[in-house]
């Protein structure tokens, strides 16, 4: 189960300028937030704070009511790209977590192995990074993320790198892992509808300085499913997620009005 | 769910038999050698100090065969030593180089420009130092072959990337365990790379060494030749000479099949 997470008043500002302005956020236990917005906005520079992976300017962040002050380490994070180790196979990168953080290797090996099943990896367990491709390679990350239950999963663009189709998949997967250990998650995408299927909340941003925008509920029942993308409810949240980075100048229609079920990704 | 998204065969795809036996191109450049070789020689009949024959050569082989292999032996000694060393002494200063700023900025820079002084003129100076023995082959022999490992190694820990380390620490890794299973592992390629150099280097920092002042090796014996116009066993301890810079550069290669399957230097389906 996840933790809650509180972010108050974060600042963060390299050599004097400020990337990202005073922001504040409460995530609930076992939440699933996306973060969306245009590049620059400061995305990755929040995840890293909230990581423990570098320090606020000013604010601080807390992971279930205990400041963070070094890195987390009940946390699973999934990058742009897949990070794996070259020099070990499928199985062992899942099990580093496990090696990392002196875990019985048999338990978790068994918990490895049921992960890279449900994500579609079964009898590719002894196979090197070098032989999967993107999609796979994504998902044996996703898993490495997920293998010792972390309270808390950040994803930073994860399947920015991966084509269309692969992505509906890893979108469907991600979900199903998910609901199965409920982490508080906070994902970071470029996709709208990447970002409203998967989430409870999504926190649009805006750049130069970076802040939150707005915040929008998304009260769609799980779980949810592909074909959900074509209802209206589904549709309405995508427009007015648009809406704002119209208004904000981050994308400009011809007729300076979007089409309705567009389905117009945040090519930034 | 429950597939995956491409498949790539996980067994490699068959290689036609003749592109797998490694040694046939090697072999075929070699005989294309010896055959111009002895072309030359019937062809312009140069006097047999200057060129000769390659039966001669293969006769001095035979007849001084223990000769040869005594002197190849201390060659490859004063190599195979120099090459250890020279890993010793590169391995810690390329790790606190990438570990500690301080020392990168005061001893890095000192090295780079000490790279500028041409290794072999100073010869003569380690023998006044270390006198005719093992010592001073081996000294040169490290002053030659360190500084690519050095490179190499700093190169390769520092390529690490961001993300990884990220990864590591949001494990929780010890530095020791940041070390063993992250950084080292990702720096060998690089640091292969450099240790190739390097062998090859020793070869010729011994010989040099053997020149200056020895009284066996195989840079001895072909001073040794040469003050005699014994050209033909010179030609052979060349031979020999090159035989031990191929096998130990085989070696190498060999180590790094059996500790790195998995890089793409390695593998047989990179690259072509
Ligand atoms: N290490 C850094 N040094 C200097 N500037 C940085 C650094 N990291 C990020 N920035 C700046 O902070 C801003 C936000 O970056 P980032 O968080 O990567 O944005 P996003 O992930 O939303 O694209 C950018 O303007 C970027 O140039
Ligand atoms: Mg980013």
């Amino acid at each position: 189960m996840g933790k809650p997470v509180r972010i108050e008043q974060v600042t963060k500002s390299y050599h004097g300028l400020e990337a990202l302005s005073p922001t504040s956020l409460f995530l609930e236990e076992g939440e699933f937030v996306s973060i969306v917005g245009p590049s620059g906005c400061g995305k990755s520079t929040l995840l890293r704070i909230v990581a423990g992976l570098d320090t606020p300017t000013t604010g601080r962040v807390s992971v279930a009511d205990r400041v963070v002050t070094q890195p987390e380490t009940d946390i699973g994070i999934v990058f742009q790209s897949p990070v794996l180790l070259d020099w070990r196979n499928v199985l062992d990168n899942v099990l580093i977590q496990a090696e990392a953080r002196k875990l019985p290797h048999d338990v978790y090996a068994a918990r490895a192995r049921d992960l890279l099943a449900a994500a579609g990896l079964k009898g590719f367990e002894n196979a090197y990074p070098h032989q999967l491709s993107g999609g796979m390679s994504q998902r044996v990350s996703v898993c490495r993320a997920l293998v010792h239950n972390p309270s808390l999963l950040l994803m930073d663009e994860p399947f920015g790198a991966l084509d269309a189709l692969t992505r509906d998949q890893m979108m469907v997967d991600l979900q199903k892992l998910w609901l199965r250990s409920r982490p508080t998650v906070v994902f970071v995408t470029h996709s709208v509808q990447e970002a409203v299927f998967l989430s409870d909340r999504i926190v649009v941003m805006a750049p130069r300085p970076g802040r939150v925008e707005a915040v929008l509920d998304v009260p769609l029942p799980r779980s949810r499913r592909l074909s959900m993308r074509g209802t209206a409810e589904f549709n309405a949240i995508v427009d007015e997620i648009l809406h704002h980075f119209q208004r904000m100048g981050v994308i400009r229609d011809e007729e300076d009005e979007i089409p309705e079920n567009t389905t117009v990704e945040m090519a930034l | 769910m429950g597939h995956a998204d491409t498949t790539i065969p996980i067994s490699v795809t068959p290689v036609p038999v003749w592109r797998r036996m490694r040694a046939f191109y090697p072999i075929v450049s070699l005989f294309v050698l010896l055959g111009m070789w002895q072309a030359t020689v019937m062809l312009f009949e140069p006097a047999p100090y200057l060129l000769p024959h390659p039966i001669a050569v293969a006769n001095v082989i035979v007849s001084q065969f223990p000769a040869l292999l005594y002197h190849t032996g201390i060659t490859a000694f004063e190599t195979s030593l120099a090459f250890t060393l020279s890993i010793a002494v590169a391995m810690p200063i390329a790790f606190l180089i990438a570990r500690f700023r301080w020392f990168e900025e005061t001893v890095y820079p000192l090295l780079v420009v000490s790279q500028a002084v041409p290794k072999v003129a100073l010869a003569p100076l380690i023998l006044v130092w270390l006198g005719f023995g093992l010592s001073t082959k081996v000294m040169i022999g490290i002053l030659v072959a360190f500084f690519p490992v050095v490179i190499s190694t700093v190169v390769g820990l520092k390529s690490v990337p961001k993300d990884m380390i990220f990864l590591g620490r949001s494990m929780g890794l010890s530095a020791r365990d940041m070390f063993r299973k992250i950084y080292f592992p990702f720096a060998l390629p690089s640091i292969f790379g450099g240790l190739k150099v390097c062998i090859t280097l020793a070869v010729v920092g011994a010989v040099v060494g053997e020149f200056v002042g020895a009284d066996k090796g195989l840079g001895y014996l072909i001073l040794l030749a040469s003050g005699q116009m014994q050209t033909a066993l010179m030609f052979a301890a060349l031979i020999f000479l090159v035989l031990i810079g191929v096998v130990s550069f085989a070696l190498v290669q060999w180590a790094e099949a059996r500790l790195m399957p998995w890089h793409s230097s390695v593998r047989q389906d990179a690259g072509h």
